[in-house]
């Protein structure tokens, strides 16, 4: 049986075939779906890092993206069956105007992972968009990624609509992604962000 | 962005020039960017910085004798293309990625930009994974578009990369004329507080002076 250690590794190394392999058999080992995800993320990070000491470059991390996003394929229905009732719905993008999806793809996993019925809107949503799919699913969070500094812009602007619309009191807002702080977040009008997946998931299960 | 400033320069101003690379990494860019503001300490009244808010490398940064002064925009996209609000009008109509002559001739003194990256890909993961990775970069931008600015000299040469560029990811290709208006108002002091941010000395780069 692999260990989430060699899982996390596979991943951090970018070795797709075998990070696939080693998560497949950790599932047949019955190994819960949410610790292979939390290995996984802890590749991802792994991968932010040696990104960040120049040890990578911009399509080591796409690549980092593209075995997650497989990996999560897998995970998703083995998620759902094993998790117990749903915590809550969020509604989930990345804004208008940017059109990065890797980190988003990570926190929408952690918090499927943690029983969220997430609405995923992917990436470029203007702000009507999340409007109708907040209004439609009742959802009580919304949460909105960036990495672009122009995705700032996008978040004040779904915030103004989300008053617009009479949600704004209803309605939790969580951003995240790499430019965003306490400042950005303040700055935006949104009630919190989060500097991780985890992060993220917290906060999601203290408005919910 | 040196490159259009160099014909608005006197000749006795001293110009510092970074990796274009190092926009990807911007907490890397911040401390490059603090450590040469630092070693400049004392020896000029001002400091121009060729920066927008560039990923928020630029939030924190601080010089005990200088001025520093840079334009008020997300990154020099808006600089070359006028105005902050057209750069999110275009960003708004349909994501684009950007060249100028500036990042076509980074890429290519650094080795670094999309072009060298997905090569270097190719080699360490294959051809296979190389184009599923063009793939998943297609369904993200849909366009390349080519700032021509005023200063820019063998626009051929530029074209031929950005057309390269483009075909290799699927893109469509457009070109539009840039301004380099705000760069010569800066070098001229002419900084209106709607374009520029002025930071005194002994004073930190904040974010609402870019944004609020």
């Amino acid at each position: 049986m692999p260990s989430l250690e060699e899982i996390k590794n596979a991943l951090a190394e970018l070795n797709e075939d075998l990070a696939l392999q080693l998560v497949k058999d950790a599932l047949a080992a019955k190994t819960p779906a949410f610790e292979i995800l939390k290995a996984c993320q802890d590749g991802m990070t792994e991968v932010g890092r040696l990104f960040e000491c120049q040890d990578y470059f911009v399509s080591d991390l796409m690549m980092s993206g593209e075995i997650f996003k497989q990996i999560s394929a897998i995970l998703e229905p083995e998620l759902k069956a094993g998790g117990s009732q749903t915590v809550g719905k969020i509604v989930f993008g990345t804004v208008k105007g940017d059109i990065h999806d890797i980190g988003k793809d990570i926190v929408v996993n952690m918090l499927k992972s943690a029983n969220f019925d997430v609405i995923d809107l992917g990436v470029d949503v203007p702000p009507e968009k999340f409007i109708a799919a907040l209004k439609e699913s009742g959802a009580k969070v919304l949460g909105m990624s960036g990495l672009l500094t122009l995705a700032f812009d996008s978040m004040k602007q779904t915030v103004q609509a989300l008053e617009a619309a009479g949600l704004r009191q209803q309605v939790k807002v969580m951003i995240g992604g790499g430019p965003v702080d306490g400042n950005v977040c303040r700055v935006v009008g949104a009630d919190d962000w989060g500097a991780d997946a985890q992060h993220a998931v917290r906060l999601a299960k203290g408005w919910v | 962005m040196i490159d259009e400033m160099r014909s608005f320069l006197p000749e006795e101003v001293e110009t510092l020039v970074f990796d274009v690379s190092q926009h990807v990494r911007p907490k890397q860019l911040k401390i490059e960017l603090q450590a040469a503001i630092d070693g400049l300490d004392g020896t000029c009244e001002v400091i121009l910085m060729g920066y927008g808010l560039c990923s928020n490398a630029v939030l924190g940064l601080s010089s005990k004798s200088s001025r520093l002064v840079m334009p008020r925009m997300h990154d020099c996209i808006g600089v070359f293309l006028g105005s902050q609000q057209e750069y999110m009008s275009e960003m708004t109509r349909e994501p684009a990625f950007f060249l100028t002559q500036g990042y076509i001739r980074g890429y290519q003194s650094d080795g670094s930009g999309p072009l060298t990256d997905f090569d270097r890909i190719a080699v360490r993961y294959g051809e296979e994974r190389a184009n599923r990775l063009i793939g998943r970069m297609m369904s993200a931008y849909k366009r390349l578009v080519y700032i021509k600015t005023a200063q820019a000299d063998d626009v051929e040469s530029d074209r031929a990369y950005a057309h390269t560029m483009a075909e290799r990811f699927h893109m469509r290709y457009e070109e539009r004329s840039g301004t380099s208006e705000l760069l010569r108002r800066m070098i001229a002091g002419d900084w209106n507080e709607d374009d520029f941010v002025v930071v005194q000395p002994g004073q930190e780069v904040r974010l609402e002076q870019f944004w609020s």
